[in-house]
This record gives C-alpha cells, sequence and structure tokens, in this order.
C-alpha cells in the first residue's frame, strides 16, 4: 500500500494525522533560524579575534564606554518589555500587548540611534572600511562588519515588531506570533552581549 | 505543563529576575572594562599608542 492510500484510509476511518513536530512550524522555523545565525555570527567573532590577535597595532578607539553601556541597557530593556508584551498577549489583553510591542520597537529604534551615532563620531575622526588614525586598517572592515550585521539584524526587527504589532491588533496574528518574534528579538540581545566584550571593551582607550 | 502554561503561572518574576542577572553581568563587564581604561592606556603610551 502506497502511503497515499494510507493516508487517504486514514481520513476515511478518522484518523487524524498530528503535525510532524511536537513544537508549532513556526517556532520550529525561527529556532532554525536562530542556530544558522548563531553560526553566522560565531564566524564574524572569530574571524574578528583573529585579526585582532594577530595584528600588532590593533587599535583602541573607544575613549568612553558611556555610549555602548547606555545601548546595552536599552536593548537589554527592549528584552523584557518583549516579554511584558508577549504576557500580555497570553492573556488575551490585545491592547496592552500591541503597545508593550511598540515599546519593544521604539526601544530598538533608539538602540540603532545609538548605533548610528557611535559610527558617525568614528567616522568623523576618520575611520573607514579600510584605514583608521589608530592603528591596522582591517579594525574599520571588522568592526563595521559585525556591528553592521547586527545592526541590521536589530533594523529587520524593529520592522518585524511593526508589523507583527500592527497585524496582531488587527485580529490576523496571535500569541504565537508575538512569542516566535520574541525569541528573534532576544537573540538579537543575546548576540550584543557578545559584541560589547569583544568589540569594544577589549578596545577601550583614553 | 508545557511551557506556555508554566510561563502564565510564573508571571513576571522569573523574568524580572533573569533582567535583573543579566543587567547585573552587563554591568560588571563594563565595571571591569572601566577600572582597565587607565592601565590600557598606560600599555598604550609604550607601544605607541597602541597595543594588543
Amino acid at each position: 500500500m502506497s502511503q497515499a492510500d494510507s493516508t487517504l484510509e486514514g481520513h476515511a476511518t478518522g484518523l487524524s494525522v498530528g503535525p510532524a513536530f511536537s513544537i508549532p512550524t513556526k517556532k520550529l522555523a525561527i529556532w532554525l533560524f536562530i542556530i544558522a545565525d548563531t553560526m553566522t555570527f560565531a564566524a564574524c567573532l572569530v574571524a574578528y579575534g583573529f585579526l585582532r590577535n594577530g595584528s600588532a597595532d590593533w587599535p583602541r578607539p573607544f575613549h568612553s564606554i558611556t555610549n555602548v553601556a547606555l545601548m546595552t541597557f536599552v536593548l537589554l530593556t527592549s528584552s523584557l518589555t518583549m516579554l511584558i508584551g508577549l504576557q500580555a498577549a497570553r492573556a488575551g489583553n490585545k491592547a496592552a500587548a500591541f503597545r508593550w510591542t511598540m515599546i519593544t520597537a521604539a526601544l530598538g529604534i533608539l538602540f540603532a540611534l545609538l548605533h548610528v551615532r557611535e559610527w558617525m563620531g568614528l567616522i568623523h575622526e576618520g575611520m573607514t572600511l579600510f584605514k583608521n588614525p589608530w592603528g591596522n586598517g582591517l579594525f574599520g572592515a571588522s568592526f563595521f562588519s559585525v556591528t553592521g550585521l547586527h545592526l541590521s539584524h536589530v533594523t529587520g526587527g524593529v520592522i518585524a515588531l511593526l508589523v507583527v504589532g500592527v497585524r496582531y491588533r488587527g485580529g490576523r496574528y496571535n500569541a504565537d506570533d508575538i512569542e516566535v518574534l520574541g525569541l528573534y528579538w532576544h537573540f538579537v540581545d543575546l548576540v550584543w552581549m557578545f559584541v560589547v566584550p569583544l568589540v569594544y571593551l577589549l578596545n577601550l582607550a583614553h | 505543563m508545557t511551557t506556555a502554561e508554566a510561563s502564565k503561572s510564573g508571571g513576571m518574576g522569573k523574568d524580572l529576575v533573569v533582567y535583573a542577572c543579566l543587567l547585573a553581568l552587563a554591568g560588571l563587564q563594563f565595571a571591569i572594562a572601566f577600572q582597565n581604561i587607565d592601565h590600557i592606556a598606560n600599555v598604550g603610551a609604550h607601544a605607541g599608542g597602541c597595543d594588543r
């Protein structure tokens, strides 16, 4: 008996075939994406580490930790607001879930603005992709690659937060979609916790 | 009990604890980095402004 026959017979006798996996498909997909993206970031950070350790004149251009500390605080707090939004969505409080999702998006935008301000400051000091006034020219390429990759994830996350939030309020999405988006947002937050010490804190100077 | 149900019953308490721990860990990183700024600058002075 072929598989198609078997399936038809199952329907005919009232048997139902369960989902292929024990978690919803959307959640499985986002976990697979997170695993793949972890590999991408890991490759970038390992490459950055090799470059840094292999260079005798690796620059230490960061004079202050205030901006990056503020960025970290904003991103960590956005994960908390994402969780509050998810709790509200699970409780069926649609207005609160939408509000907290939008607050999360606003914090993401604030993080991106702080990030761009920092980039502009470095560019103003003479840093480009392949040269800078402090030392190894590859610093710019590696710095902009790693932080740019992360910033692109934050930007994508903000767009997703806005779209999912609006569609959730309109009834097209449900709490599961908020949860899936939350997984992505927490991942972006977690990656930042690796980027900060490697790219910023190890390169502090007066 | 599913994860969602467990999360519902636990409320925000556990989430707040995790948030506080993450803030504390991040704060510790920054505190250590801040303490070492002078040290890095001194080493950098010997290496022409940069060091490794």
